[in-house]
């Protein structure tokens, strides 16, 4: 398994790379060959990440999402898919570019933990914690994608083709909103179930209601009048820096209840 | 045409249920909390499981004050979050005036009815919650845990260990008694399955072995035994007994384990010497009274930890969190629809 995974490992940070390369020549020119095969690679890349979480959550018996390795698969997972949706949908091959970097960057950072399947612990055996662990990454992976669309819409870059990406960054942010707080449900449920209370004053737990709050604070004001444009391209970006330190700062710099070393 | 003056009173009405004003709040909010935690986290890592030993409002009153000015951050939080829930109110309220012929409305009034009712739980839960932790019961003790005016009692207890013989989680079958000993509920709590009745849960908070008295000699007299919650009866009408042990590889003060800390207590049940006795070199020996004991070994028993909690509000905060995942459905599934 470990041989395996290292092998679709690698694999698939080949195929995220060249698709990055071809998208990033011809992702701006609808019909080029570049941005056609540029998708089709990050589409085997995509395949391979997706067939090996199911092939070890097939082999354990639960979904393996504990270390760093893990994490930032089941992150790029996220990314990758929602931004291959977009392109679908929305024709946004200008995006994945900045997507297939951001993936890159978070599969080498992956290629430095530990790959070995581990045991599930019997605090982390119930199906509150698949419920927990996909829908945050599902929203941590659409709130990188809305950062990577603000970013654009900051430097007056097209994302798609159709002038979409207002209408993609609120799928973003929507939806995200909509699964962290998914996400926060189960975990404070599986908190009173495993640790005695549903709000525990811990790090990871207050960061988490940091981010939650911003984002209903993003919600709240990401079609009013005055916060369109650069106001709220730069509050998204500001909240996936805090995506940021709250799933990767936190796990690596502090002594959390979500440790990635 | 002259220009009609907007009601004074609207206008505050409108400030206080405008979205900017709860951003501008929820900020404040953010910022306050993130820089706090850092800060207390840096003093001392250990800061949050004082917090979380007691009840919220019990920390607030005794504990905070004493870490001042490093605990100001959490009373400006407990502000900041009455200020949003009255903003939260106030916007389900306006939501009936104006916004119940939408579509989209219900889903939203679902999601603020849902932080309201889970913000009422945490303040009930706060305010007039229990929470009695590291509670070590040997199998077969009782254990009065008088502030909640319940017992508890260890029927048995299991390790779970792995390949390795590491422990991953102890399963306790335990049972909740009222105060006159009559059986409220009882049943298995292990890892991820607590034992709950209503407000009240009893979670488990690990186990393993337990010194519960020694095995001694006292001179003269040859090889003795005491365990809790028995005392040894002397002779002479005194007694010995068990007041608490070290397991092996624990300290306490100069005292190492494994060992026992003994006392000699009057007929009328005076305490009239204690003394530490263990396997370790100098605690090999002591004198208790005017007794000289020698340490021949622990007596162990099995035992289990537990936590138990009483949460007047967690009622409201579960039906809080099913509003809000009803709310949150509602709206996902919405936009799914409307952006088809």
């Amino acid at each position: 398994m470990l041989e395996l995974t290292r092998n679709v490992h690698y694999a698939a940070l080949i195929f995220f790379s060249i698709a990055f390369v071809l998208c990033a020549i011809g992702a701006p020119t609808e019909g080029s060959p570049f941005r056609i095969w540029g998708r089709r690679s990050a589409n085997i890349g995509f395949i391979l990440i997706t067939g090996l979480l199911i092939h070890r959550w097939n082999a354990v018996g639960f979904l393996p999402v504990t270390g760093l390795f893990s994490t930032l698969h089941f992150l790029s997972i996220w990314m990758v898919g929602a931004t291959l949706y977009f392109t679908w949908r929305y024709q946004a091959f200008r995006l994945l570019p900045a997507t297939l970097a951001l993936v890159i960057l978070a599969l080498l950072k992956a290629s430095g933990g530990d790959m070995a399947l581990k045991p599930l612990t019997p605090a982390l055996d119930t199906p509150l914690f698949l419920l927990h662990v996909s829908t945050s990454f599902a929203a941590y992976g659409l709130f990188a994608v809305g950062a990577l669309i603000s970013f654009y819409r900051l430097l007056g870059l097209s994302a798609s083709d159709y002038g979409h990406e207002r209408r993609m960054l609120d799928e973003c942010i929507y939806l995200g909103y909509v699964f962290f707080s998914w996400c926060m449900i189960a975990g404070s449920l599986w908190a009173y179930l495993a640790w005695g209370s549903y709000w525990t004053w811990r790090i990871k737990g207050l960061w988490s209601t940091i981010l939650w709050f911003y984002y209903s604070g993003v919600l709240h004001i990401r079609n009013r009048g005055r916060w369109q444009g650069w106001p709220l391209d730069l509050l998204t970006i500001a909240g996936f820096a805090l995506v940021l330190f709250t799933f990767l700062g936190l796990g690596l710099l502090f002594e959390t209840s979500h440790p990635l070393n | 045409m002259a220009v009609k003056k907007k009601n004074p009173f609207l206008k505050v009405w409108d400030l206080l249920i405008s979205p900017a004003s709860f951003v501008l709040v929820s900020c404040l909010w953010c910022l306050d909390l993130g820089i706090g935690s850092i800060i207390a986290y840096k003093r001392d890592p250990k800061f949050w499981v004082k917090m979380d030993s007691v009840p919220f409002t019990v920390w607030m009153d005794r504990i905070a004050p004493g870490e001042l000015p490093y605990s100001a951050w959490v009373y400006i939080l407990v502000g900041l979050t009455w200020v949003m829930v009255i903003s939260l109110a106030l916007c389900t309220v306006h939501w009936f005036f104006r916004r119940r012929a939408t579509k989209r409305g219900p889903a939203e009034l679902l999601v603020h009815l849902g932080f309201m009712l889970v913000f009422i739980g945490f303040v009930l839960g706060s305010g007039w919650g229990e929470k009695v932790q590291n509670i070590q019961i040997t199998k077969g003790e009782i254990v009065d845990i008088e502030s909640m005016g319940v017992k508890l009692k260890l029927d048995d207890v299991k390790r779970v260990l792995d390949e390795a013989g590491n422990a991953l989680d102890t399963v306790s079958y335990v049972s909740l008694l009222d105060e006159k000993g009559e059986l409220i509920v009882e049943g298995e709590a292990k890892l991820n399955h607590p034992l709950i009745d209503g407000p009240t849960v009893v979670y488990p908070n690990g186990g393993g072995e337990a010194i519960i008295g020694a095995h001694f000699s006292v001179q003269g007299m040859g090889a003795r035994s005491v365990s809790k919650p028995t005392p040894l009866t002397l002779p002479n009408g005194n007694t010995i007994s068990f007041r608490g042990g070290l397991e092996e590889g624990r300290r306490y003060k100069n005292w190492m384990g494994p060992g026992a800390y003994l006392v000699l207590s009057a007929p009328d049940g005076r305490d009239l010497a204690g003394a530490f006795i263990g396997s370790v070199g100098v605690f090999n020996t002591a004198r208790l009274g005017n007794m000289q004991l020698t340490w021949i070994g622990p007596v162990v028993s099995v035992q289990a930890v537990f936590n138990v909690h009483r949460d007047p509000g967690v009622q409201f905060v579960l039906w809080g969190a099913i509003i809000l995942m009803l709310g949150t459905a509602w709206a996902f599934f919405g936009f799914l629809r409307r952006t088809q």
